[in-house]
């Protein structure tokens, strides 16, 4: 998984993205989904497509609009007239990474079609369940900012992405070296090929649930995800999966980093990436400008860091 | 901010410098410059005594009145004769006076002969010749302040009867001055006699005492030790940017040759509890509950340099491993040792 990093950032494709790949990466080693948030036109799409493209595995992409149907990405069922019988089309879903670009644009039902695939990594067409293949990883990609023609996620589908990485502009400096350099990198995502095989990326994602962690570890975030919910701001705060979301991206975390135990910079690290989509603010404080990332940072300056 | 309270504090050193003695006013001791409290002293001689313990010096009565006649209010026609009379030796305004009974009675105080019925006769003596005019007040305060002088020298206890006639005749040669100096109500002529007058009062006296610091004491010297202290510190800080605040010199204090001789009992995780204890207080930064080892390592960066923050960062990865990794060998409690032997020995050189 380090080779996706270096691929990415040492050669200068992804400018100011180090957090964005990271976080992606995390997700796949926790057999988690992720939702990437951004306002239009700052590289979304492009990192999760040049991360897809560097494993070997099978990559689908699917522009969501408001008329797709449910069947378009889960597939469906056709009689072929020379046999007689329905063969099974499978849809886009039936792969290892599906982007699922800009997710809030399909209707609620197309939307709750992806329910059952993220969570139970099964599909069920005509009544026939359909294991998905592994390694198999959502990334879907919202702006924030569009009002029309667009569906919110609901909670419970939002509730089904491990985390949420939200993205913004890079710096000026970033930009310039983007401006400089834009033809090149066009060309080199388009040139990019897989550096890690499929196997690779299984025994990874195993070994990175083998990730050790002590109790103390464990007890840190379980303090932190019910402190959510005594916040004054907070309407709704984590939940025992929430809990759970960043436990796994903390091992993940970990494991990116090299090592094979986690500690509480890891849970420092991921908390916002678990628990900022799982939050629901209370709507005076909605109004007055808080937000759920201020929340997690109170709560993280608030809750004690495990001590012997 | 740093520069004027620098500012502030060199000007008080030069300033205490400049004194070159210690303060005049000891505290918790009553300020002597005070016409009442001469007369307290008149009244009770253990407060004499306490005064001439107190500065080490061989204060006596002609002294304090002395000190009376200095005053600058006092005219100088009232000061030159009680001047010329005190300076005069016991046995010269005896020998002026001509009086045989007086002599026989100044020689056995003198000689130690003297009881207390004996004394009593001559200060009625002195007295009839004082009303007698014989003998005018400032030789008769002088005679008084010989007696009392001589009595005390020779161990003896002063008779409040002495003492009561020369707070008496010291008042009554002070009375004309003050009457002269009091603001009659209506003004200075006093139209109308029958009006009261404002209550008396004895005029407040500047005494010339020699300083009333307490010798084993050195007050000055300990202000001065502390505010030349509190500079050098002031100094080094703005020379040198990433010198600790104070703590170290706490820490100097108490890190002990002991501290590291014991590491060898201790597990890793006291080891790092222990070394982050001393950091903080040396360096005046405090490890927060919300804090991880990392971030509280990264905090001390800013701070510190090696060699401290090479070997506390060696004992953070060794305590990191242990803590979580679960890496319990041998091998990182002696990693863990080392680096906090060295974490101690890094605070030493701060």
């Amino acid at each position: 998984m380090k080779d996706i990093r270096r691929e990415l950032l040492d050669s200068g494709i992804l400018i100011e993205r180090e957090f964005e790949v990271k976080a992606i990466v995390a997700c796949l080693l926790a057999r988690g989904h992720a939702l990437i948030e951004g306002v239009p036109g700052i590289a979304k799409t492009y990192t999760a497509k040049s991360i897809a493209r560097l494993l070997s595995l099978d990559f689908r992409r699917v522009q969501m609009t408001p008329d797709l149907l449910p069947s378009d990405i889960v597939g469906y069922y056709v009689f072929d007239q020379r046999t007689g019988e329905f063969r099974l089309r499978k849809g886009p879903i039936f792969t290892n990474i599906l982007l699922v670009d800009e997710i809030n644009r399909a209707s609620p039902r197309t939307q709750s079609a992806l329910l059952e695939a993220m969570q139970e990594r099964q599909v069920t067409i005509e009544g026939q369940t359909l294991r998905l293949d592994e390694p198999f990883m959502v990334l879907a990609t919202q702006n924030p900012i569009e009002m029309e023609g667009v569906f919110p996620l609901p909670e419970a589908q939002v509730d089904r992405f491990l985390a949420k990485i939200v993205t913004g502009y890079i710096s000026h400096r970033g930009f310039v070296e983007l401006l400089r350099r834009v033809h090149e990198i066009e060309q080199a995502i388009e040139n990019l090929r897989p550096v890690v095989p499929r196997e690779v990326v299984l025994e990874e994602i195993k070994r990175a649930a083998g990730v050790r962690v002590e109790d103390a570890v464990l007890d840190y975030i379980a303090s932190i995800v019910e402190e959510t919910r005594v916040h004054p701001a907070v309407r709704l705060g984590g939940s025992p999966r929430a809990g759970i979301a960043m436990l796994k991206l903390a091992k993940a975390w970990a494991y990116l980093d090299g090592r094979n135990y986690v500690i509480p910079d890891d849970v420092k690290a991921v908390a916002k990436l678990a628990l900022i989509h799982r939050i629901i603010l209370k709507p005076e404080y909605e109004v007055q400008g808080v937000t759920s990332e201020r929340v997690i940072e109170s709560v993280l300056s608030k809750v004690p860091v495990p001590r012997p | 901010m740093r520069y004027p309270v620098l500012a502030l504090i060199v000007v008080l050193l030069v300033a205490q410098v400049a004194r070159a003695e210690l303060p005049r006013h000891t505290p918790g001791f009553p300020d002597v410059t005070d016409w009442q409290w001469l007369e307290s002293v008149l009244k009770d001689p253990r407060l004499l005594e306490a005064l001439r313990a107190l500065t080490g010096s061989e204060l006596g009565y002609r002294e304090l009145l002395e000190s009376l006649i200095h005053r600058e209010t006092l005219p100088p026609g009232v000061a030159g004769e009680l001047t010329g009379s005190l300076n005069r030796s016991l046995d010269d305004l005896v020998v002026e006076l001509g009086d045989p009974r007086l002599r026989a009675l100044v020689e056995a105080v003198e000689g130690a002969g003297v009881n207390r019925e004996d004394l009593v006769t001559a200060l009625e003596y002195l007295d009839r010749l004082r009303s007698s005019g014989v003998l005018d007040l400032p030789r008769y305060v002088a005679l008084l302040v010989g007696l009392a002088d001589a009595l005390r020298e020779r161990g003896f206890e002063v008779p409040p009867e002495l003492l009561g006639r020369l707070g008496k005749a010291l008042t009554e040669l002070l009375s004309p001055l003050q009457l002269s100096r009091v603001q009659l109500v209506g003004g200075s002529a006093n139209p109308e006699p029958s009006l009261p007058r404002p209550e008396f009062r004895v005029p407040t006296l500047g005494l010339q005492l020699p300083a009333l610091s307490v010798p084993w004491l050195p007050l000055g010297y300990l202000i001065i030790a502390l505010v030349a202290t509190a500079a050098v510190v002031l100094v080094l800080r703005t020379v040198v940017p990433r010198l600790p605040r104070l703590g170290w010199l706490r820490t100097r204090l108490t890190t002990s040759p002991a501290e590291v001789t014991e590491v060898g009992e201790l597990g890793v995780v006291e080891l790092y509890w222990r070394a982050v204890e001393l950091i903080s207080r040396a360096t005046n930064t405090p490890y927060e509950d919300h804090t991880t080892h990392r971030e509280y390592l990264a905090r001390l960066a800013r701070l510190v340099g090696e060699p401290l923050l090479g070997s506390f960062s060696a004992l953070t990865q060794t305590y990191e491993l242990y803590r979580y990794g679960g890496v319990r060998d041998e091998a990182v409690v002696g990693l863990a040792r080392t680096a906090y032997r060295r974490v101690v020995e890094s605070l030493g050189k701060l």
